[in-house]
């Protein structure tokens, strides 16, 4: 405990660093705006509960870490300009709040009401600046790193003092303003040139910190040797026996993490997850979470003359075995991932990864010789999408169609025979085939791709593992799989050369695309099921093994 | 009370409008070209041993070179103090020690990646970018250097 004075002072002497600039700012002017000292109280209650909130939350939630630093100086920055803007523009705010029925504007109630206008305002001010609260202060650090992890309570406790010392500094500093502005009796009227401006130096404040730059004026000040209290705290932390050591380094594996992730384990609850996959372990959540991305189960078809969609559009073409063919458009697949179909008594799941895009066609039937249906967990691997079937509740990885956790683990799912083709190509091949309507029974916009340009930009939403730097990241390849090896072929090159014979570690292949329409055939005739995936996403599950054979090198 | 709902509202609208304006953001590794000219030019006395992140300068680390990532952000004062010393202390690096400065502001992925939480932290790591060690509280890089972990 010989550390709380000192977190206590530390908080306390918060307020002159450069890292806590915005908070001064925003609390002066928020706090001058309001009439009464309660409105003070408020900012700084709020202030410090928003304060000791974040800090816990993203010291404990990992989610949390994927949130750009970006994105809570906007929402910070957005909220103190929305405050800003009720104070500079009152009688807009009184129109708003009247005009949508939020605020009764009868004589008596004006009052209360503009005081609890006023309450709220003070509270949200508080609040907003917890996101944005980042100390630099070394003590606090210390009680972040050494102390909450060995003793949450008496790491809990130091928090509080230092939030304590920095909250009582912030109430000094907004009561002298508040009082200097009290003396001007011109200045208490709301609809007054002192107080509007007040909120326009909310808004400047406001903007400064959702575009970033108030990071800027930070660094700027850092860079010239202004840096608060750090050097006489590390002073007194150096030369005070406060029974805080700085403790061990946290050893961490980034490569392989041991347990599931938590949205899995919820959303899963019936898993084994000790004879799972640790290939599992390393999945994130997409965010939608289970069933978000809804597969469909019961597709309606339109006759693709019925069908406006253009040409260019590519689709998964079940043309073996269907009768007429059946075509599932990826404008459609885009948004529902997962089609559960029967084709010809076969159960299919016509599956689609949009953020790898791989177009695989599985049959769904279980090993101990069950049907089931597929859903979209929510999860991914490397950009991947993870399936899992309602049957057992097993987790399954599209790209490999593998088994991941559940009673099926390691085994794989069969492949089914398709197409890869373009509406153009069925409408000339195929003018009878059926088309997944879009009468899905979801409202989506299936006009729409919701990744926009993603399958031809460099950029990714989720950076994969490793990148394999022989081809473009997104390029498509045709992937089969040929005496247990996994086989890639470039594929707007093959379509090119035509035909491609290859040996594949003694095994020969002969590959030819006739009309668009790919065949696959081993060294005895028979056609072998193949599909579609993006480069980087293939590569990155066969980087040890896989074998890429590419037309135009041979 | 219901400016306070509004208020909510408004913050959310701004963290989806981020989110959706900012794709790049959750994409700093991909894209290192973007944001390690600058950290370059602001990591006073940067050298092959003390230097700005990129998968280049970890590519380049030799095989039995100890690699330390240090989170640094330009307007934290306690990773001011760390790289002023490194800086001015850089021929006691040891030759098979690389320091990597990552900025903290642009490297979402990396964060995640090892579960860093606040500017100022040191990472260990090994050539192939596994986490093997997560450390914070270091000033000096004597500090830095007595804290590496040795297998």
């Amino acid at each position: 405990m010989e550390l709380l004075p000192l977190s206590l002072l530390a908080g306390i002497l918060t307020v002159l660093s450069p890292c806590v600039l915005p908070l001064l700012p925003v609390i002066l002017a928020g706090s001058a705006a309001e009439s009464g000292r309660r409105s003070t109280y408020v900012i700084i209650a709020s202030l410090a509960v928003s304060v000791v909130a974040f800090t816990l939350l993203i010291r404990g939630a990992t989610a949390l870490l994927g949130v750009p630093t970006d994105v809570w100086l906007i929402v910070s920055g957005s909220l103190v300009v929305f405050i800003g803007l009720t104070l500079a523009f009152p009688a807009l705010w009184e129109r708003i709040s009247v005009g949508s029925g939020l605020q009764r504007a009868t004589g008596e109630l004006v009052d209360s009401s503009s005081q609890r206008t006023g309450t709220a305002r003070s509270l949200l001010l508080g609040l907003s600046l917890g996101p944005i609260f980042t100390s630099c202060s070394p003590t606090y650090g210390l009680i972040l790193a050494a102390v909450l992890p060995t003793s949450f309570a008496v790491g809990f406790v130091n928090l509080l003092a230092y939030t304590v010392g920095l909250s009582a500094v912030m109430l000094l500093i907004a009561l002298g303003g508040q009082s200097v502005t009290r003396r001007m009796k011109w200045a208490v009227n709301p609809s007054g040139v002192f107080r509007r401006s007040l909120g326009g130096v909310l808004i400047v404040v406001g903007i400064l910190t959702a575009t970033g730059v108030v990071k800027d004026i930070e660094a700027w000040l850092v860079e010239r040797g202004i840096l608060g209290a750090v050097l006489l705290e590390q002073d007194i932390l150096d030369n005070v026996d406060t029974g805080v050591d700085a403790p061990d380094p946290v050893r961490i594996d980034g490569s392989a993490p041991v347990e599931p992730p938590a949205f899995l384990e919820q959303q899963f609850a019936g898993i084994d997850w000790q004879s799972a996959d640790p290939a599992i372990f390393q999945a994130v959540s997409g965010g939608p979470a289970r069933d978000g991305i809804p597969a469909l189960n019961d597709p309606g078809f339109l006759p693709i003359n019925q069908v406006t969609w253009g040409d260019d559009v590519q689709a998964i073409v079940l043309a073996d075995g269907a009768n007429p063919v059946r075509v599932y458009s990826y404008n459609v697949l885009v948004w529902h991932e997962t089609v559960n179909d029967t084709i010809e008594g076969v159960p299919v799941a016509v599956t689609f990864c949009p953020l790898c895009g791989s177009a695989i066609v599985f049959e769904r039937t279980l090993p101990d010789g069950t049907d089931t249906t597929f859903g979209v967990s929510g999860g991914l691997i490397d950009s991947n999408m993870i399936m899992f079937d309602r049957a057992t509740e097993g987790l399954w990885q599209q790209s490999t169609g593998r088994a991941l956790a559940g009673e099926f683990v390691g085994t794989e799912l069969a492949l089914h025979p398709f197409q890869l083709l373009s509406l153009g190509d069925v409408r000339e091949s195929y003018p009878d085939a059926l088309v997944l309507s879009s009468n899905t029974g979801h409202a989506r916009d299936y006009e729409n791709n919701p990744y926009g340009d993603y399958d031809q930009s460099n950029q990714f939403y989720f950076t994969p593992s490793t990148v394999d730097e022989r081809y473009p990241a997104k390029m498509i390849v045709a992937a089969f799989i040929v005496d247990e090896q996994r086989v890639a072929v470039p594929w707007l090159a093959l379509r090119e050369a035509g035909s491609l014979q290859a040996d594949v570690g003694g095994a020969p292949v002969s590959l030819t695309v006739t009309g668009g329409e790919l065949d696959v055939r081993d060294g005895d005739g028979r056609s072998l099921p193949f599909y579609f995936e993006m480069w980087f996403s293939w590569a990155v599950q066969n980087q040890e093994s896989g074998i890429v054979l590419d037309p135009s090198t041979r | 009370m219901r400016l306070l709902l509004i208020g909510i509202i408004v913050a959310v609208l701004a963290a989806v409008v981020a989110i959706v304006a900012l794709p790049r953001g959750a994409e700093p590794s991909a894209a290192p070209s973007s944001s390690a000219p600058s950290s370059a030019a602001e990591l006073a006395g940067s050298s092959e041993r003390y230097q700005p992140y990129s998968e280049q300068a970890l590519a380049a680390a030799g095989p039995d070179d100890t690699v330390v990532l240090f989170f640094s952000a330009a307007w934290c004062s306690t990773c001011k103090v760390l790289r002023d010393d490194i800086a001015a202390n850089q021929q006691s690096i040891p030759d098979d020690v690389r320091i990597l400065v990552v900025d903290y502001d642009d490297s979402t992925d990396l964060k995640q990646q090892y579960g860093v939480v606040r500017q100022h932290t040191l990472v260990q790591i090994d050539l192939d970018g596994a986490g093997i060690a997560r450390w914070e509280l270091s000033r000096s890089l004597d500090e830095v250097l007595a804290t590496i972990v040795t297998e």
